[in-house]
């Protein structure tokens, strides 16, 4: 298998770096505005906008995920993961429409939920994401790690520290404007590459008769087009996540805010086309190497796209798929350290330490700091190489506690802080039952959990339904997906750990939420409000001065 | 499902996204001339 020597991958690593931290230069000021670090000018153009959403929705699990599910599943696997991964981008913008009319000059949704709720939903929301953007890093970091490894003499810890290093460098000084800007050039070095390879790849191992003389290696399932395997153990999972990452992931709110409002919608559905195909299109490495019979090294799936790279192609394009997973891991890696840096100034600093009256020059740096201190949180996580996998289930599942009340707050004038902050601690504790088997799924206890995670279907068409057609529509399809489901998912759902449990968060957060805020007799509240506590950090220290 | 079905099956994901490439590259384009236009800058 090749490899390349340990001074033509450090090389290329300068290389791609280097010139990311060039491009960076370009927009770099010598007194960045604290509004800037975090969302830019807030009305970024569509190319712009389109491409740094697709690029950091774009990860490097995408890659290895995306592979693994077209060979363990065959011809369905790799539209189980992308088609529901690119509707988590097409979903949210109804969502994200409303996010903006209430408060146009937010910089992360936990803000929002503080003008709305107060400390403790903010400071819920604000943890979650927090959790998130941390395991991301760390999943980018491990990800780097392991190519270097595979691909050079150099150990995997030296990957990981020389990635961190180069993206901590371009995004430090500017923040969100650098990572934006330099996203674009690092997708179209992403698709670029999946245009010459996937091609390339296809035609080396034997082009179309490669489905004549392979069709023997996939037995029926991988060969069923509407396998049911691949719908209930990868498709289902992920779709029930659909609006659980969306709204958990402040990089999506980050980049909400920062479009131009007009523009939220094309470039949503352009990055929504442009995801879906360039991981689709990589998982079908993973479906030529089911065809090709060929067996990932030491059982691991992670393993397969270098394993086929490293010998089926040529050495220029193996440098060139290199460039491209540390094109996309940088670009997610980036966006995190940017949400994580607006997190602090905002939630933390802005709204908790300095009451609304943060110094915007400190403010800065307290965002530079952090950045710092995650990309050597991430370092350190990255080299004790956690399951991976379990981590991000988990936070899938606590982000789908928090959806629909956060959703429900922000068009709902009855919700109170109560309903949040109960709801999103009971679901969670229910998505703890389920799925650390702290109750035994037996008799009325397992048809408990399957009502209430039928009900969570239920909420989770009825919101996707609700973003794009309106309450009344998303409330008939709730109550008929509910109705329909129920019959079928009793009895059944408790042999589906992952999608009980996730499905259980769901309901168990709507039905609270809603029963607390019917009995509540707070009074309305004033969506105006929102936009009145919402405000520009750089134009509230004018006001103070 | 046949081979020649299955080859386009394979082979459209690389094919939209260098179309999205395009729109991206076309998008980038209008960004910069308003860019110029209103003398705003483009992040």
């Amino acid at each position: 298998m090749f490899q390349f020597s340990s001074t033509a991958i450090v090389l290329l690593m300068i290389l791609f770096y280097g010139i990311t931290f060039l491009i960076s230069l370009r927009i770099g000021r010598k007194h960045e505005n604290v509004d800037g670090y975090m969302v830019s000018n807030g009305s970024i153009g569509f190319g712009m906008s389109a491409a740094s959403m697709t690029a950091t929705w774009i990860w490097a699990a995408s890659f290895y995920a995306a592979a693994s599910a077209g060979y363990k599943y065959g011809l369905s696997g790799a539209l189980h993961y992308g088609f529901w991964g690119a509707l988590m981008i097409l979903f949210i913008y109804p969502f994200g429409k409303r996010f903006r009319k209430l408060a146009p000059n937010a910089h992360t949704l936990a803000e929002i939920m503080h003008a709305r709720h107060g400390n403790q939903s903010q400071l819920i929301l604000a943890g979650s994401n927090i959790i998130g953007s941390v395991i991301s890093l760390m999943v980018n970091f491990t990800a780097a790690g392991a190519l270097v490894e595979i691909l050079s003499p150099l150990s995997f810890t030296q990957g990981v520290i020389i990635t961190g290093i180069g993206v901590l460098s371009y995004t430090l000084w500017s923040g969100f404007r650098a990572s934006v800007y330099t996203d674009f050039a690092q997708l179209i070095a992403m698709i670029v590459a999946a245009v010459v390879i996937i091609p390339i790849l296809f035609f080396t191992l034997g082009g179309p008769s490669l489905f004549q003389t392979g069709m023997h290696h996939l037995n029926a399932e991988q060969m069923d087009f509407f396998s049911k395997t691949a719908a209930l153990e990868q498709g289902a999972p992920f779709f029930v996540a659909v609006l659980a990452y969306a709204i958990g992931n402040q990089t999506i709110a980050q980049r909400l805010f920062a479009v131009r409002q007009d523009l939220i919608k094309p470039s949503f559905i352009t990055a929504t086309i442009g995801y879906g195909a360039i991981v689709i299109g990589l998982g079908m490495l993973g479906l030529f190497a089911l065809f090709a019979g060929i067996h990932p090294i030491d059982g691991d799936l992670n393993n397969l796209i270098p394993q086929m790279a490293a010998t089926y192609l040529p050495p220029f394009l193996v440098g060139l798929l290199f460039i491209m997973v540390i094109g996309a891991l940088s670009s997610t890696a980036d966006a995190d350290l940017c949400a994580l840096s607006a997190i602090i100034m905002t939630d933390i600093y802005g709204k908790q330490i300095a009451k609304n009256r943060p110094h915007p020059q400190k403010m800065l740096w307290i965002g530079r700091i952090t950045m710092i201190i995650a990309t050597v949180c991430g370092i350190i996580f990255a080299t004790f190489k956690f399951d991976i996998l379990s981590m991000l289930i988990f936070v899938g599942a606590l982000w789908g506690a928090i959806v629909f009340p956060v959703i429900s707050s922000l068009y709902w004038d009855k919700v109170t802080a109560k309903a949040f902050n109960w709801s999103v601690l009971i679901a969670f504790i229910s998505f703890l039952m389920v799925r650390l088997n702290w109750v035994s799924l037996t008799g009325i206890t397992a048809y408990l959990f399957e009502i209430i995670a039928t009900i969570g279907a239920g909420v989770v068409l009825g919101l996707m339904s609700f973003g794009f057609f309106g309450k009344k529509v998303g409330v008939i399809v709730g109550c008929i997906t509910t109705i329909i489901l129920l019959p079928y998912c009793l009895g059944f759902l408790r042999n589906y750990l992952t999608l009980l449990s996730s499905l259980t968060a769901y309901g168990a957060s709507a039905l609270v939420c809603t029963v607390i805020t019917l009995l509540s007799s707070q009074k309305r509240f004033d969506f105006r409000r929102i936009n009145e506590l919402v405000v520009e950090f750089h134009s509230l220290s004018k006001k103070q001065k | 499902m046949s081979t020649s079905l299955l080859t386009f099956y394979v082979l459209i994901w690389p094919f939209i996204a260098s179309l999205v490439l395009f729109v991206l590259c076309y998008g980038l384009y209008k960004d910069i001339q308003e860019a110029k236009t209103t003398g705003n800058e483009l992040v």
